[in-house]
Formats: structure tokens, C-alpha cells, sequence
């Protein structure tokens, strides 16, 4: 579903497998902001949440439209990706025009990119193991073979969380410009940010902590 | 990358996603989607590069080169 204002395309995902929640507010505030986060009658298979400081977002309104499937962190100069995608974009249905959103943010348009081959019969995933390869592979596996011709890594986004509402991960940039430090708990809870400490966890249920390398 | 699939009720961990996909067969589905390369048999030189540059300007600009956009 999109909204236009003015000249700005805004996007919003009614998707039968995601809801999303998005408000200028504390993480912390969340519930408050949305009651039905706090009603424990509520059912969920997942939540994914991002949590992140943007001016950028604060001063540029059309930048609040919600990301489909995308969470992200930092932004980078991403034009030759945008030149690159546009010029294949030739070669794509019209019906899926415009591909990316014009004056898009880098975060925009890595969501339309995964969107558009998460759509296309491709995990999203696959989608994004695509546009976000590892930065030294070793043994080029044949799916990375294979998608390396389809499509060049993106630059852009830092540190990412993704869902579906069927599948949910985090990867880092290929760059490995921000620590992802990942914890795992004995109670399944997973906890994947650019900084430790971002959820108060016990020690002793920790199972598993590190942190994530580069395009990994 | 770290992914857990909800529907499989599995986890994965970087390469053991792209392993994921191979053995489901979506890669091999896409590979039979592809239009095999074929040798031409026109000859090419190679182009100067003020051509070059006249070929490359503002490549993938919107409506400047391509009528698509």
C-alpha cells in the first residue's frame, strides 16, 4: 500500500504476516505509545524491534514512511547502487516501477531492493544474502556464485535486522563499519545490536555471546 | 547472518543459510530460468575513450539517456 504527499511516495506494509510499529518515541515507550503491545492476550511469533537516534529522519518527514522489511543503522553514499539498479530496472515489468523510490534514503532503497527479490521467489533471506554477500567468502558456494551475477553488493546500511514475519535475522554490512554483538539466552531470546549491554540479561542464562564479522 | 525460520522452526548461521537454499532446489529452479550465453559472431574493436565517456554520460540518470524512466 502507498500514500503519496505531495510528490513523496510514502509506503506502508498491510502484509497478512507483519504489523509495524513506528513512533518518534523512546523504545521504552513503546507500550505506552501502542497499548496493544502491552495487552498480554496479544499473540505474536516474533517481535523485532529497532531502537535508533535519527536527525536525519526527524528533519525529513517523508523518511518516517515504515520500511517493510527492514530495520537498519548508519547511512552511507549508496548512488552507484541506485545507477546500477536503475539502469537494470530497463529490463524489469512496468508494473513494478518505480523500483526505487526517487531521493530515497540508502536504507529506503536497500528495503525496495529486498522487497522486490524477497517478492520474486526468493526468501527474504536469500534476498538479502543477495544484496549483502560475505566480504571474504573463502569457497564461493553456488548460491553465491549464482547471485553474484544477478546483482552487486550494497553498500549503505550498517548493522541489519530483517523480517518476514515468517523468517528473522540480523547481518552485518560487508564493511563491518559497527560491531553486531549477538546473545542468545536460555529462554530463546536473541538480542543483536550495534552496542552490548542493550538488554539488561542475566549472566548465568547467557548461552551464547560473540559478535558477528563482516558480511556475516 | 543469523536467521531463524519460523515456519521450519530451525536457526541458521551464515553459510548454512546459503546451504539451505541450494539443497531446497530454489537455486536450481532460477539457474532453469536462464538464457544460456551465446557466441557472437559480430567482431568488436575496442572503443577510444572520448566514445567511452560519450556512452557513459549520465548513465542510468533519469530521463536524460533510457525512455524508460
Amino acid at each position: 500500500m502507498s500514500a503519496w504527499l505531495g510528490a513523496v511516495r510514502l509506503r506502508v506494509s498491510i502484509s497478512s504476516a507483519t504489523m509495524i510499529y513506528k513512533a518518534l518515541c523512546a523504545g521504552r515507550l513503546l507500550k505506552e505509545f501502542y497499548p496493544d503491545l502491552a495487552d498480554r492476550s496479544s499473540r505474536h511469533r516474533l517481535r523485532s524491534s529497532i531502537s535508533a537516534t535519527r536527525p536525519t529522519c526527524c528533519r525529513r518527514g517523508p523518511l518516517l514512511s515504515l520500511f517493510a522489511c527492514w530495520a537498519q543503522r548508519r547511512d552511507q553514499h549508496h548512488l552507484g547502487n541506485r545507477a546500477r539498479m536503475e539502469a537494470r530496472a530497463a529490463t524489469l515489468p512496468l508494473d513494478v516501477y518505480p523500483v526505487l523510490t526517487e531521493g530515497g534514503s540508502d536504507s529506503t532503497s536497500l528495503d525496495e531492493i529486498v522487497e522486490l527479490l524477497a517478492h520474486n521467489g526468493r526468501t527474504v533471506a536469500e534476498a538479502v544474502r543477495m544484496v549483502v554477500p560475505p566480504a571474504n567468502p573463502g569457497n564461493l558456494s553456488s548460491f553465491l556464485q549464482y547471485s553474484g551475477d544477478c546483482m552487486e553488493p550494497w553498500d549503505g546500511p550498517a548493522a541489519l535486522a530483517f523480517t518476514d514475519g515468517h523468517q528473522v535475522g540480523a547481518i552485518l554490512d560487508r564493511n563491518g563499519l559497527r560491531p553486531l554483538p549477538i546473545c542468545v539466552d536460555d529462554q530463546g531470546l536473541v538480542v543483536a545490536g550495534s552496542e552490548a549491554g542493550l538488554v539488561d540479561m542475566d549472566p548465568a542464562s547467557i548461552l551464547h555471546s560473540g559478535r558477528s564479522a563482516q558480511g556475516k | 547472518m543469523i536467521l531463524a525460520d519460523l515456519d521450519l522452526h530451525q536457526f541458521f548461521e551464515n553459510d548454512e543459510i546459503c546451504a539451505f537454499s541450494i539443497r531446497s532446489g530454489t537455486i536450481r529452479n532460477l539457474i532453469q530460468l536462464d538464457t544460456p550465453l551465446e557466441a557472437s559472431a559480430m567482431r568488436l574493436t575496442p572503443l577510444d575513450a572520448s566514445e567511452l565517456n560519450r556512452l557513459q554520460h549520465r548513465f542510468g540518470s533519469r530521463g536524460k539517456t533510457c525512455g524508460w524512466f
